[in-house]
Protein backbone atom coordinates (compact mmCIF):
# COMPACT_ATOMS: atom_id res chain seq x y z
CA UNK A 1 0.00 0.00 0.00
CA UNK A 2 0.98 3.53 -0.63
CA UNK A 3 2.30 5.87 2.18
CA UNK A 4 3.35 8.96 1.21
CA UNK A 5 0.94 10.48 3.82
CA UNK A 6 -0.58 13.47 1.75
CA UNK A 7 -4.29 11.24 2.50
CA UNK A 8 -3.67 11.16 6.04
CA UNK A 9 -5.11 8.06 7.73
CA UNK A 10 -6.78 7.68 5.01
CA UNK A 11 -6.20 4.00 2.93
CA UNK A 12 -8.98 3.60 0.40
CA UNK A 13 -7.87 2.06 -2.74
CA UNK A 14 -8.99 5.03 -4.56
CA UNK A 15 -6.66 7.44 -3.15
CA UNK A 16 -3.45 4.54 -2.81
CA UNK A 17 -4.14 4.40 -6.80
CA UNK A 18 -2.89 7.94 -8.04
CA UNK A 19 -0.53 8.44 -5.29
CA UNK A 20 1.23 5.22 -6.59
CA UNK A 21 0.72 6.70 -9.97
CA UNK A 22 2.31 9.74 -9.31
CA UNK A 23 4.84 8.53 -7.20
CA UNK A 24 5.63 5.58 -8.26
CA UNK A 25 6.01 7.06 -11.42
CA UNK A 26 8.95 9.59 -9.98
CA UNK A 27 10.70 7.18 -7.82
CA UNK A 28 10.84 5.00 -11.19
CA UNK A 29 12.89 8.27 -13.01
CA UNK A 30 14.83 9.04 -10.04
CA UNK A 31 15.58 5.21 -9.56
CA UNK A 32 16.49 5.09 -13.26
CA UNK A 33 18.79 8.30 -12.91
CA UNK A 34 19.87 6.91 -9.85
CA UNK A 35 20.97 3.96 -11.29
CA UNK A 36 22.84 5.94 -14.32
CA UNK A 37 25.28 7.61 -11.69
CA UNK A 38 25.96 4.52 -10.11
CA UNK A 39 29.21 3.14 -10.25
CA UNK A 40 29.82 -0.43 -10.04
CA UNK A 41 29.15 -2.62 -7.02
CA UNK A 42 31.57 -2.49 -4.07
CA UNK A 43 33.19 -5.27 -2.53
CA UNK A 44 31.14 -5.67 0.45
CA UNK A 45 28.13 -5.10 -1.68
CA UNK A 46 28.78 -7.80 -3.08
CA UNK A 47 29.87 -9.58 -0.67
CA UNK A 48 26.44 -9.27 0.79
CA UNK A 49 24.58 -10.34 -2.35
CA UNK A 50 26.64 -13.40 -1.48
CA UNK A 51 25.49 -14.07 1.59
CA UNK A 52 21.98 -13.55 0.29
CA UNK A 53 22.83 -16.11 -2.33
CA UNK A 54 23.64 -18.66 0.24
CA UNK A 55 21.03 -17.94 2.34
CA UNK A 56 18.18 -18.46 -0.42
CA UNK A 57 20.41 -21.80 -1.33
CA UNK A 58 20.39 -23.29 2.64
CA UNK A 59 16.99 -22.25 3.23
CA UNK A 60 15.05 -22.88 0.41
CA UNK A 61 16.75 -24.56 -2.54
CA UNK A 62 19.25 -27.13 -1.45
CA UNK A 63 16.84 -27.59 1.76
CA UNK A 64 15.40 -31.14 2.17
CA UNK A 65 13.33 -32.95 4.80
CA UNK A 66 11.10 -29.43 6.19
CA UNK A 67 7.68 -30.47 6.65
CA UNK A 68 5.55 -26.98 5.91
CA UNK A 69 4.39 -25.98 2.72
CA UNK A 70 3.85 -22.22 1.52
CA UNK A 71 0.12 -22.23 0.79
CA UNK A 72 -0.74 -23.88 4.41
CA UNK A 73 1.06 -20.83 6.34
CA UNK A 74 -0.34 -18.42 3.39
CA UNK A 75 -3.77 -19.21 3.98
CA UNK A 76 -2.93 -19.61 8.38
CA UNK A 77 -1.70 -16.07 7.93
CA UNK A 78 -4.35 -14.77 5.72
CA UNK A 79 -7.16 -15.84 8.25
CA UNK A 80 -5.07 -14.63 11.70
CA UNK A 81 -4.89 -10.99 10.22
CA UNK A 82 -8.18 -10.83 8.79
CA UNK A 83 -9.95 -12.03 11.82
CA UNK A 84 -7.63 -9.78 14.09
CA UNK A 85 -6.57 -6.95 12.26
CA UNK A 86 -9.42 -6.19 9.86
CA UNK A 87 -11.65 -3.54 9.99
CA UNK A 88 -12.41 -3.36 13.49
CA UNK A 89 -9.98 -4.83 16.25
CA UNK A 90 -9.44 -4.87 19.73
CA UNK A 91 -6.55 -5.97 22.77
CA UNK A 92 -7.28 -9.31 22.17
CA UNK A 93 -7.86 -9.99 18.61
CA UNK A 94 -4.51 -7.94 17.66
CA UNK A 95 -3.01 -9.99 20.26
CA UNK A 96 -4.20 -13.55 19.05
CA UNK A 97 -2.93 -12.01 15.76
CA UNK A 98 0.64 -11.40 16.90
CA UNK A 99 0.64 -14.81 18.79
CA UNK A 100 -0.38 -16.75 15.35
CA UNK A 101 1.93 -14.74 13.38
CA UNK A 102 5.25 -15.45 15.81
CA UNK A 103 4.00 -19.32 15.60
CA UNK A 104 3.78 -19.10 11.59
CA UNK A 105 7.14 -17.16 11.12
CA UNK A 106 8.58 -20.01 13.19
CA UNK A 107 7.01 -22.58 11.38
CA UNK A 108 8.27 -20.70 8.49
CA UNK A 109 11.56 -21.97 9.05
CA UNK A 110 10.31 -25.37 8.78
CA UNK A 111 9.10 -25.00 5.10
CA UNK A 112 10.37 -27.30 2.33
CA UNK A 113 9.91 -26.69 -1.37
CA UNK A 114 9.23 -29.00 -4.03
CA UNK A 115 10.86 -26.95 -6.51
CA UNK A 116 14.84 -27.00 -6.32
CA UNK A 117 15.00 -25.41 -10.09
CA UNK A 118 16.73 -22.08 -10.60
CA UNK A 119 14.90 -21.99 -14.04
CA UNK A 120 11.77 -19.71 -13.74
CA UNK A 121 11.33 -20.66 -10.07
CA UNK A 122 7.94 -19.48 -8.60
CA UNK A 123 7.73 -21.76 -5.68
CA UNK A 124 10.91 -19.71 -4.36
CA UNK A 125 9.39 -16.77 -5.02
CA UNK A 126 6.25 -17.30 -3.57
CA UNK A 127 8.38 -18.37 -0.07
CA UNK A 128 10.27 -14.72 0.07
CA UNK A 129 7.08 -13.27 -0.59
CA UNK A 130 5.15 -14.88 2.02
CA UNK A 131 8.44 -14.03 4.35
CA UNK A 132 7.80 -10.45 3.59
CA UNK A 133 4.21 -10.62 4.31
CA UNK A 134 4.73 -12.37 7.43
CA UNK A 135 6.76 -9.92 8.45
CA UNK A 136 4.52 -6.78 7.23
CA UNK A 137 1.92 -8.62 9.11
CA UNK A 138 3.45 -8.84 12.35
CA UNK A 139 4.68 -4.71 12.06
CA UNK A 140 1.39 -4.15 11.24
CA UNK A 141 -0.21 -6.08 14.23
CA UNK A 142 2.21 -4.27 16.09
CA UNK A 143 1.68 -0.90 15.44
CA UNK A 144 -2.21 -1.37 15.35
CA UNK A 145 -1.68 -2.88 19.08
CA UNK A 146 0.27 0.08 20.41
CA UNK A 147 -2.17 2.71 18.53
CA UNK A 148 -5.10 3.16 21.41
CA UNK A 149 -7.25 4.84 19.36
CA UNK A 150 -9.24 4.96 16.66
CA UNK A 151 -8.25 6.62 13.21
CA UNK A 152 -9.45 6.44 9.73
CA UNK A 153 -9.49 3.29 8.96
CA UNK A 154 -7.77 1.90 12.36
CA UNK A 155 -11.09 1.28 14.54
CA UNK A 156 -9.86 -0.33 17.88
CA UNK A 157 -13.66 -1.09 19.49
CA UNK A 158 -12.08 -0.63 22.75
CA UNK A 159 -10.84 2.51 21.83
CA UNK A 160 -13.33 4.06 20.39
CA UNK A 161 -12.41 8.09 19.73
CA UNK A 162 -9.86 9.91 18.33
CA UNK A 163 -6.43 10.65 20.61
CA UNK A 164 -4.76 13.55 18.87
CA UNK A 165 -3.03 14.25 22.36
CA UNK A 166 -0.74 10.63 22.02
CA UNK A 167 -1.18 9.64 18.62
CA UNK A 168 -1.48 12.58 15.83
CA UNK A 169 1.84 10.72 14.94
CA UNK A 170 3.40 8.16 11.98
CA UNK A 171 4.53 5.01 13.92
CA UNK A 172 7.68 3.93 12.60
CA UNK A 173 8.86 0.07 13.08
CA UNK A 174 12.18 -0.99 13.77
CA UNK A 175 13.69 -4.74 13.42
CA UNK A 176 14.76 -5.21 16.55
CA UNK A 177 18.38 -8.03 16.49
CA UNK A 178 15.58 -10.60 18.02
CA UNK A 179 13.38 -9.97 15.38
CA UNK A 180 10.60 -8.17 17.20
CA UNK A 181 9.08 -4.91 16.12
CA UNK A 182 9.87 -1.83 18.17
CA UNK A 183 7.94 1.60 17.55
CA UNK A 184 8.78 4.73 17.32
CA UNK A 185 6.26 7.76 16.60
CA UNK A 186 7.04 10.54 14.04
CA UNK A 187 4.67 14.10 14.75
CA UNK A 188 2.71 14.43 11.59
CA UNK A 189 2.89 18.16 9.89
CA UNK A 190 -0.42 19.67 9.20
CA UNK A 191 -0.33 21.36 6.05
CA UNK A 192 -4.39 22.21 5.31
CA UNK A 193 -6.91 20.10 6.57
CA UNK A 194 -6.38 19.22 10.27
CA UNK A 195 -7.68 15.78 10.91
CA UNK A 196 -11.46 16.19 11.90
CA UNK A 197 -14.79 13.47 12.85
CA UNK A 198 -15.95 10.91 10.46
CA UNK A 199 -19.35 10.57 10.65
CA UNK A 200 -21.86 9.36 8.09
CA UNK A 201 -25.58 10.14 6.92
CA UNK A 202 -27.89 12.87 8.90
CA UNK A 203 -24.47 13.85 11.05
CA UNK A 204 -22.50 14.83 8.26
CA UNK A 205 -24.77 16.95 7.00
CA UNK A 206 -24.54 18.42 10.18
CA UNK A 207 -21.32 18.45 10.48
CA UNK A 208 -21.50 20.56 6.63
CA UNK A 209 -23.96 22.70 7.86
CA UNK A 210 -21.80 23.98 11.20
CA UNK A 211 -18.98 24.38 9.31
CA UNK A 212 -20.42 26.56 6.57
CA UNK B 1 -16.06 -37.49 -1.88
CA UNK B 2 -16.40 -34.06 -4.32
CA UNK B 3 -16.28 -35.05 -7.40
CA UNK B 4 -12.72 -34.74 -9.44
CA UNK B 5 -11.75 -33.77 -13.19
CA UNK B 6 -8.11 -34.46 -14.47
CA UNK B 7 -5.52 -31.82 -15.78
CA UNK B 8 -2.88 -32.97 -17.85
CA UNK B 9 -0.29 -30.21 -17.34
CA UNK B 10 2.40 -30.25 -20.39
CA UNK B 11 5.95 -30.20 -18.45
CA UNK B 12 9.51 -28.85 -19.15
CA UNK B 13 12.52 -28.33 -16.65
CA UNK B 14 15.47 -27.32 -19.26
CA UNK B 15 18.26 -28.10 -16.38
CA UNK B 16 16.28 -31.97 -16.47
CA UNK B 17 14.32 -32.53 -19.45
CA UNK B 18 15.59 -32.80 -23.48
CA UNK B 19 12.29 -32.83 -24.42
CA UNK B 20 8.38 -31.87 -23.06
CA UNK B 21 6.29 -34.30 -21.81
CA UNK B 22 2.76 -34.01 -19.69
CA UNK B 23 1.73 -34.74 -15.87
CA UNK B 24 -1.36 -35.57 -14.96
CA UNK B 25 -3.02 -33.97 -11.59
CA UNK B 26 -6.98 -35.40 -10.39
CA UNK B 27 -8.38 -31.66 -8.76
CA UNK B 28 -11.33 -31.29 -7.43
CA UNK B 29 -14.13 -29.93 -9.57
CA UNK B 30 -15.76 -27.02 -8.35
CA UNK B 31 -18.80 -25.35 -10.37
CA UNK B 32 -16.74 -21.80 -9.70
CA UNK B 33 -13.11 -23.10 -10.40
CA UNK B 34 -11.66 -22.42 -13.59
CA UNK B 35 -8.47 -23.87 -15.07
CA UNK B 36 -5.99 -21.16 -13.42
CA UNK B 37 -7.41 -22.49 -9.91
CA UNK B 38 -7.09 -26.17 -10.88
CA UNK B 39 -3.39 -24.97 -11.64
CA UNK B 40 -3.26 -23.20 -8.02
CA UNK B 41 -4.76 -26.42 -6.60
CA UNK B 42 -1.89 -28.29 -8.17
CA UNK B 43 0.94 -26.27 -6.86
CA UNK B 44 -0.52 -25.54 -3.53
CA UNK B 45 -1.23 -29.07 -2.85
CA UNK B 46 0.31 -31.31 -5.41
CA UNK B 47 3.89 -30.49 -6.62
CA UNK B 48 5.04 -26.88 -6.23
CA UNK B 49 7.28 -27.24 -8.62
CA UNK B 50 4.42 -26.54 -11.61
CA UNK B 51 5.06 -23.19 -12.90
CA UNK B 52 3.03 -21.06 -14.41
CA UNK B 53 2.10 -17.41 -14.86
CA UNK B 54 -0.66 -15.60 -13.48
CA UNK B 55 -1.44 -12.75 -11.11
CA UNK B 56 -4.95 -11.01 -11.23
CA UNK B 57 -7.48 -13.86 -11.41
CA UNK B 58 -9.79 -11.56 -13.26
CA UNK B 59 -8.83 -11.09 -17.03
CA UNK B 60 -7.05 -7.54 -16.29
CA UNK B 61 -3.05 -8.61 -16.35
CA UNK B 62 -3.16 -11.17 -19.08
CA UNK B 63 -0.53 -13.14 -17.50
CA UNK B 64 -2.53 -16.22 -17.38
CA UNK B 65 -3.13 -17.39 -21.31
CA UNK B 66 -2.09 -20.74 -21.94
CA UNK B 67 -3.88 -23.15 -24.65
CA UNK B 68 -6.35 -25.53 -22.92
CA UNK B 69 -7.35 -28.41 -25.34
CA UNK B 70 -5.44 -26.83 -28.00
CA UNK B 71 -6.98 -23.58 -27.68
CA UNK B 72 -5.21 -20.14 -26.43
CA UNK B 73 -7.35 -19.10 -23.73
CA UNK B 74 -7.02 -16.96 -20.26
CA UNK B 75 -7.13 -19.53 -17.50
CA UNK B 76 -8.57 -17.10 -15.17
CA UNK B 77 -11.62 -17.06 -17.32
CA UNK B 78 -11.91 -20.67 -18.55
CA UNK B 79 -14.30 -22.58 -16.59
CA UNK B 80 -13.15 -26.39 -15.66
CA UNK B 81 -17.00 -27.72 -15.49
CA UNK B 82 -16.97 -26.91 -19.45
CA UNK B 83 -15.02 -29.45 -20.10
CA UNK B 84 -16.03 -32.10 -17.51
CA UNK B 85 -18.79 -34.82 -18.48
CA UNK B 86 -16.51 -36.95 -20.93
CA UNK B 87 -14.28 -38.13 -18.91
CA UNK B 88 -11.09 -37.25 -20.96
CA UNK B 89 -8.66 -34.99 -19.08
CA UNK B 90 -8.47 -31.25 -19.64
CA UNK B 91 -5.06 -30.53 -21.53
CA UNK B 92 -3.59 -27.54 -20.77
CA UNK B 93 -0.14 -26.43 -22.65
CA UNK B 94 2.21 -23.25 -22.81
CA UNK B 95 0.75 -20.88 -25.40
CA UNK B 96 1.76 -21.74 -29.30
CA UNK B 97 4.65 -20.42 -31.24
CA UNK B 98 6.24 -19.25 -28.61
CA UNK B 99 9.53 -20.67 -26.89
CA UNK B 100 9.05 -22.81 -23.67
CA UNK B 101 10.78 -21.52 -21.13
CA UNK B 102 9.39 -23.74 -18.15
CA UNK B 103 6.54 -25.89 -17.60
CA UNK B 104 3.35 -23.32 -18.96
CA UNK B 105 5.97 -19.95 -19.10
CA UNK B 106 6.67 -18.85 -22.41
CA UNK B 107 9.44 -16.63 -23.40
CA UNK B 108 7.90 -13.48 -24.75
CA UNK B 109 11.16 -11.34 -25.45
CA UNK B 110 9.70 -11.05 -29.26
CA UNK B 111 6.42 -9.75 -28.45
CA UNK B 112 8.04 -7.15 -25.86
CA UNK B 113 10.09 -5.62 -28.71
CA UNK B 114 7.60 -5.56 -31.09
CA UNK B 115 5.20 -3.60 -29.20
CA UNK B 116 7.49 -1.43 -28.61
CA UNK B 117 8.62 -0.90 -32.03
CA UNK B 118 5.56 0.63 -32.72
CA UNK B 119 5.71 3.22 -30.36
CA UNK B 120 2.90 2.27 -28.47
CA UNK B 121 2.42 5.79 -26.45
CA UNK B 122 1.35 9.46 -27.25
CA UNK B 123 3.48 11.17 -29.55
CA UNK B 124 3.43 15.04 -29.61
CA UNK B 125 4.86 17.50 -32.36
CA UNK B 126 5.33 20.02 -29.35
CA UNK B 127 4.38 19.01 -25.45
CA UNK B 128 2.31 21.16 -24.07
CA UNK B 129 3.38 22.71 -20.96
CA UNK B 130 1.74 21.10 -17.85
CA UNK B 131 0.13 24.81 -16.79
CA UNK B 132 -1.72 24.99 -20.31
CA UNK B 133 -4.00 21.95 -19.03
CA UNK B 134 -5.09 18.68 -20.43
CA UNK B 135 -5.11 17.42 -24.04
CA UNK B 136 -9.33 17.15 -24.03
CA UNK B 137 -10.81 14.29 -26.44
CA UNK B 138 -14.43 14.43 -27.14
CA UNK B 139 -17.02 10.93 -26.16
CA UNK B 140 -16.52 10.26 -30.32
CA UNK B 141 -12.60 10.81 -30.07
CA UNK B 142 -12.52 8.31 -27.48
CA UNK B 143 -14.89 5.98 -29.49
CA UNK B 144 -12.81 5.61 -32.32
CA UNK B 145 -10.04 4.04 -30.17
CA UNK B 146 -10.89 2.39 -27.22
CA UNK B 147 -12.00 -0.93 -28.50
CA UNK B 148 -7.90 -1.42 -28.90
CA UNK B 149 -7.02 0.22 -25.91
CA UNK B 150 -8.83 -2.82 -24.14
CA UNK B 151 -6.01 -5.34 -24.95
CA UNK B 152 -4.14 -6.73 -22.06
CA UNK B 153 -1.22 -7.89 -24.22
CA UNK B 154 -2.05 -11.58 -23.41
CA UNK B 155 -0.96 -12.87 -26.61
CA UNK B 156 -3.48 -15.17 -27.24
CA UNK B 157 -4.37 -13.66 -30.88
CA UNK B 158 -0.54 -14.34 -31.29
CA UNK B 159 -0.88 -18.19 -30.13
CA UNK B 160 -4.40 -18.41 -32.70
CA UNK B 161 -2.25 -16.46 -35.71
CA UNK B 162 -0.86 -19.35 -38.22
CA UNK B 163 1.01 -16.20 -40.32
CA UNK B 164 3.24 -15.70 -36.73
CA UNK B 165 3.78 -19.44 -36.23
CA UNK B 166 4.93 -19.70 -40.12
CA UNK B 167 7.16 -16.88 -39.74
CA UNK B 168 7.96 -14.95 -36.39
CA UNK B 169 9.41 -11.95 -37.88
CA UNK B 170 5.23 -10.83 -38.42
CA UNK B 171 4.93 -8.41 -36.14
CA UNK B 172 1.72 -9.47 -34.97
CA UNK B 173 -1.89 -8.72 -34.17
CA UNK B 174 -1.80 -6.82 -30.54
CA UNK B 175 1.44 -4.93 -31.91
CA UNK B 176 -0.37 -4.11 -34.61
CA UNK B 177 -4.25 -3.28 -32.76
CA UNK B 178 -2.01 -1.56 -30.30
CA UNK B 179 -0.38 0.62 -33.20
CA UNK B 180 -4.09 1.71 -34.23
CA UNK B 181 -5.07 2.40 -30.65
CA UNK B 182 -2.57 5.94 -30.74
CA UNK B 183 -2.76 6.07 -34.51
CA UNK B 184 -6.25 6.74 -33.91
CA UNK B 185 -6.38 8.82 -31.17
CA UNK B 186 -6.93 12.54 -32.00
CA UNK B 187 -4.14 13.95 -28.83
CA UNK B 188 -1.63 11.57 -31.18
CA UNK B 189 0.99 12.92 -34.05
CA UNK B 190 2.63 9.90 -34.08
CA UNK B 191 1.44 8.19 -36.98
CA UNK B 192 4.00 8.97 -39.64
CA UNK B 193 6.77 7.37 -37.53
CA UNK B 194 4.75 4.25 -36.94
CA UNK B 195 3.82 3.80 -40.21
CA UNK B 196 7.96 3.05 -41.14
CA UNK B 197 7.69 -0.13 -38.96
CA UNK B 198 3.58 -0.94 -39.52
CA UNK B 199 4.14 -0.41 -43.43
CA UNK B 200 7.09 -3.03 -44.05
CA UNK B 201 6.46 -6.34 -45.04
CA UNK B 202 7.04 -7.59 -42.03
CA UNK B 203 4.11 -5.49 -40.76
CA UNK B 204 0.59 -5.72 -41.71
CA UNK B 205 1.49 -7.11 -45.44
CA UNK B 206 2.30 -10.26 -43.71
CA UNK B 207 -1.49 -10.66 -42.51
CA UNK B 208 -3.75 -12.83 -44.69
CA UNK B 209 -6.75 -12.46 -42.67
CA UNK B 210 -7.03 -15.86 -41.22
CA UNK B 211 -9.14 -13.70 -38.40
CA UNK B 212 -8.24 -16.10 -35.66
CA UNK B 213 -7.02 -13.46 -33.53
CA UNK B 214 -9.97 -11.62 -33.68
CA UNK B 215 -11.92 -15.06 -32.63
CA UNK B 216 -9.88 -16.00 -29.77
CA UNK B 217 -9.48 -12.22 -28.21
CA UNK B 218 -11.16 -12.08 -24.61
CA UNK B 219 -11.54 -8.36 -24.29
CA UNK B 220 -13.47 -8.47 -27.36
CA UNK B 221 -10.30 -6.30 -29.46
CA UNK B 222 -10.58 -6.90 -33.18
CA UNK B 223 -6.90 -7.08 -34.40
CA UNK B 224 -7.60 -8.29 -37.73
CA UNK B 225 -10.08 -5.67 -38.07
CA UNK B 226 -7.14 -2.77 -37.34
CA UNK B 227 -4.65 -4.68 -39.36
CA UNK B 228 -7.52 -4.37 -42.83
CA UNK B 229 -7.97 -0.53 -41.73
CA UNK B 230 -4.34 0.27 -41.52
CA UNK B 231 -3.54 -2.02 -44.88
CA UNK B 232 -6.22 0.53 -46.68
CA UNK B 233 -4.59 3.54 -44.66
CA UNK B 234 -1.25 2.54 -45.67
CA UNK B 235 -2.81 1.86 -49.30
CA UNK B 236 -3.99 4.89 -49.96
CA UNK B 237 -0.57 6.85 -47.86
CA UNK B 238 1.67 4.89 -50.96
CA UNK B 239 -0.68 6.10 -53.95
CA UNK B 240 -0.30 9.22 -52.53
CA UNK B 241 3.09 9.56 -52.25
CA UNK B 242 3.37 8.35 -55.75
CA UNK B 243 1.05 10.66 -57.25
CA UNK B 244 1.61 14.08 -54.74
CA UNK B 245 5.00 13.12 -53.58
CA UNK B 246 4.96 16.37 -52.11
CA UNK B 247 1.89 16.02 -50.12
CA UNK B 248 2.71 12.26 -48.73
CA UNK B 249 3.10 12.11 -44.63
CA UNK B 250 0.21 11.45 -42.29
CA UNK B 251 -2.04 13.28 -43.81
CA UNK B 252 -4.58 10.83 -44.00
CA UNK B 253 -3.95 9.12 -40.69
CA UNK B 254 -4.96 13.05 -39.48
CA UNK B 255 -7.67 12.90 -41.10
CA UNK B 256 -9.29 9.62 -40.23
CA UNK B 257 -9.29 10.75 -36.39
CA UNK C 1 9.31 6.76 -45.06
CA UNK C 2 11.30 3.45 -44.96
CA UNK C 3 11.62 0.74 -48.35
CA UNK C 4 8.00 1.23 -50.45
CA UNK C 5 6.72 -2.19 -50.27
CA UNK C 6 4.63 -3.07 -53.79
CA UNK C 7 2.45 -4.60 -51.09
CA UNK C 8 0.11 -2.08 -51.26
CA UNK C 9 -0.65 -1.92 -55.12
CA UNK C 10 -0.47 -5.39 -55.12
CA UNK C 11 -3.47 -5.23 -52.25
CA UNK C 12 -5.30 -2.42 -53.44
CA UNK C 13 -5.88 -4.97 -56.80
CA UNK C 14 -6.85 -7.81 -54.82
CA UNK C 15 -9.05 -5.77 -52.55
CA UNK C 16 -11.25 -4.46 -55.45
CA UNK C 17 -10.83 -7.63 -57.17
CA UNK C 18 -12.86 -9.36 -54.18
CA UNK C 19 -15.24 -6.36 -53.75
CA UNK C 20 -15.66 -6.61 -57.56
CA UNK C 21 -16.16 -10.25 -58.20
CA UNK C 22 -18.28 -10.51 -54.75
CA UNK C 23 -21.08 -8.11 -55.85
CA UNK C 24 -20.73 -8.92 -59.96
CA UNK C 25 -20.21 -12.59 -60.35
CA UNK C 26 -23.64 -13.50 -58.13
CA UNK C 27 -25.22 -11.58 -60.52
CA UNK C 28 -24.11 -13.57 -63.76
CA UNK C 29 -24.56 -16.60 -62.29
CA UNK C 30 -27.85 -16.07 -61.14
CA UNK C 31 -28.93 -15.03 -64.51
CA UNK C 32 -26.91 -17.09 -66.88
CA UNK C 33 -26.37 -20.22 -64.59
CA UNK C 34 -30.62 -20.09 -63.12
CA UNK C 35 -32.82 -17.38 -64.68
CA UNK C 36 -32.14 -18.03 -67.88
CA UNK C 37 -31.70 -21.42 -68.31
CA UNK C 38 -34.91 -21.86 -66.36
CA UNK C 39 -36.99 -19.47 -67.86
CA UNK C 40 -37.31 -17.37 -64.91
CA UNK C 41 -36.51 -14.17 -67.02
CA UNK C 42 -36.86 -15.06 -70.53
CA UNK C 43 -33.09 -14.94 -72.17
CA UNK C 44 -31.68 -12.52 -74.78
CA UNK C 45 -31.05 -13.35 -77.91
CA UNK C 46 -27.71 -13.76 -80.02
CA UNK C 47 -29.16 -10.53 -81.85
CA UNK C 48 -29.42 -8.55 -78.99
CA UNK C 49 -26.30 -9.61 -76.97
CA UNK C 50 -23.88 -9.14 -79.79
CA UNK C 51 -25.40 -5.44 -79.97
CA UNK C 52 -24.80 -4.52 -76.44
CA UNK C 53 -21.38 -5.76 -76.37
CA UNK C 54 -20.83 -4.08 -79.75
CA UNK C 55 -20.64 -0.30 -77.97
CA UNK C 56 -17.70 -0.08 -75.39
CA UNK C 57 -19.03 0.47 -72.08
CA UNK C 58 -20.10 -3.26 -71.38
CA UNK C 59 -16.73 -4.85 -72.86
CA UNK C 60 -14.87 -2.35 -70.33
CA UNK C 61 -16.63 -3.52 -68.02
CA UNK C 62 -15.86 -7.52 -69.02
CA UNK C 63 -12.54 -6.33 -69.21
CA UNK C 64 -12.21 -4.70 -65.68
CA UNK C 65 -14.19 -7.79 -64.39
CA UNK C 66 -11.93 -10.29 -65.63
CA UNK C 67 -8.17 -8.19 -64.92
CA UNK C 68 -9.52 -7.46 -60.89
CA UNK C 69 -10.96 -10.93 -60.38
CA UNK C 70 -7.45 -12.22 -61.91
CA UNK C 71 -5.36 -10.16 -59.26
CA UNK C 72 -7.81 -10.95 -56.95
CA UNK C 73 -7.18 -15.26 -57.46
CA UNK C 74 -3.22 -14.42 -58.32
CA UNK C 75 -2.57 -12.42 -54.61
CA UNK C 76 -4.78 -14.88 -52.97
CA UNK C 77 -3.00 -18.22 -54.59
CA UNK C 78 0.25 -16.68 -54.20
CA UNK C 79 -0.28 -16.45 -50.15
CA UNK C 80 -1.86 -20.00 -50.19
CA UNK C 81 0.85 -21.72 -51.86
CA UNK C 82 3.41 -19.87 -49.25
CA UNK C 83 1.16 -20.83 -45.89
CA UNK C 84 -0.73 -24.01 -47.14
CA UNK C 85 2.08 -25.76 -48.76
CA UNK C 86 4.65 -23.86 -46.74
CA UNK C 87 7.06 -22.95 -49.54
CA UNK C 88 8.00 -19.87 -49.36
CA UNK C 89 10.87 -20.07 -50.21
CA UNK C 90 10.31 -20.54 -53.89
CA UNK C 91 9.42 -16.97 -53.47
CA UNK C 92 10.03 -15.69 -56.65
CA UNK C 93 8.91 -18.44 -58.69
CA UNK C 94 5.23 -18.55 -56.84
CA UNK C 95 5.29 -14.48 -57.96
CA UNK C 96 6.05 -14.63 -61.10
CA UNK C 97 3.51 -17.52 -61.82
CA UNK C 98 0.84 -15.91 -59.81
CA UNK C 99 1.16 -12.19 -61.30
CA UNK C 100 2.05 -13.48 -64.83
CA UNK C 101 -0.80 -15.71 -64.85
CA UNK C 102 -2.85 -12.51 -64.42
CA UNK C 103 -1.04 -10.18 -66.63
CA UNK C 104 -1.38 -13.15 -69.13
CA UNK C 105 -4.92 -13.75 -68.47
CA UNK C 106 -5.80 -9.94 -68.31
CA UNK C 107 -3.97 -9.13 -71.72
CA UNK C 108 -5.87 -12.29 -73.40
CA UNK C 109 -9.35 -10.89 -72.05
CA UNK C 110 -8.33 -7.15 -73.58
CA UNK C 111 -7.22 -8.95 -76.81
CA UNK C 112 -10.62 -11.22 -76.93
CA UNK C 113 -12.41 -7.61 -75.99
CA UNK C 114 -10.59 -5.30 -78.80
CA UNK C 115 -10.99 -7.54 -81.39
CA UNK C 116 -14.88 -8.74 -81.07
CA UNK C 117 -17.24 -7.95 -83.93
Amino acid sequence: MACVSINGANRLGSNSLPELLVFGARAGKAAALTSLEQKPPSEHVIAQANDEKRRLEEQFLRKTGGRERIATIRSEMHQAVESGAGIYRTQDSLQQAADKLQELRERFRNLSLDDHSLTFNTELLGALELEFMLEVGSAIVASALHRTESRGAHQRTDFPARDDRNFLAHALIFRSPDGSARIETTPVVITRWPPGERVYGVKSEVKEVAAR
Amino acid sequence: MAETISVEVARYSPERDTEPSSQRYDVPLHKDWVVLDALNYIKDKMDGSLTFRWSCRMGICGSCGMMVNGEPKLTCATFLSDYAGDGSPVRVQPLRYFPVIRDLVVEITDFMNKLQSVKPWLIRGDEKAVSEGEYLQTPEQLDRYKQFSMCINCLLCYAACPVYGLDPVFIGPAAIALAQRYNMDSRDEGAGERMDVLAQHEGIWGCTFVGECTKVCPKHVDPAGAIQQYKLTATIERFKSFLMPWAAGNSEMESAK
Amino acid sequence: MAKQSNEPILWALFSAGGVFAAFAIPVHLFLLGLAFPLGWIPAPGYEYLHGLFSSPLPRIYLFALCFLALFHWAHRFRYTLYDGLQIKHLNEVIFVCCYGGAIFGTVLAGYLLWNFH
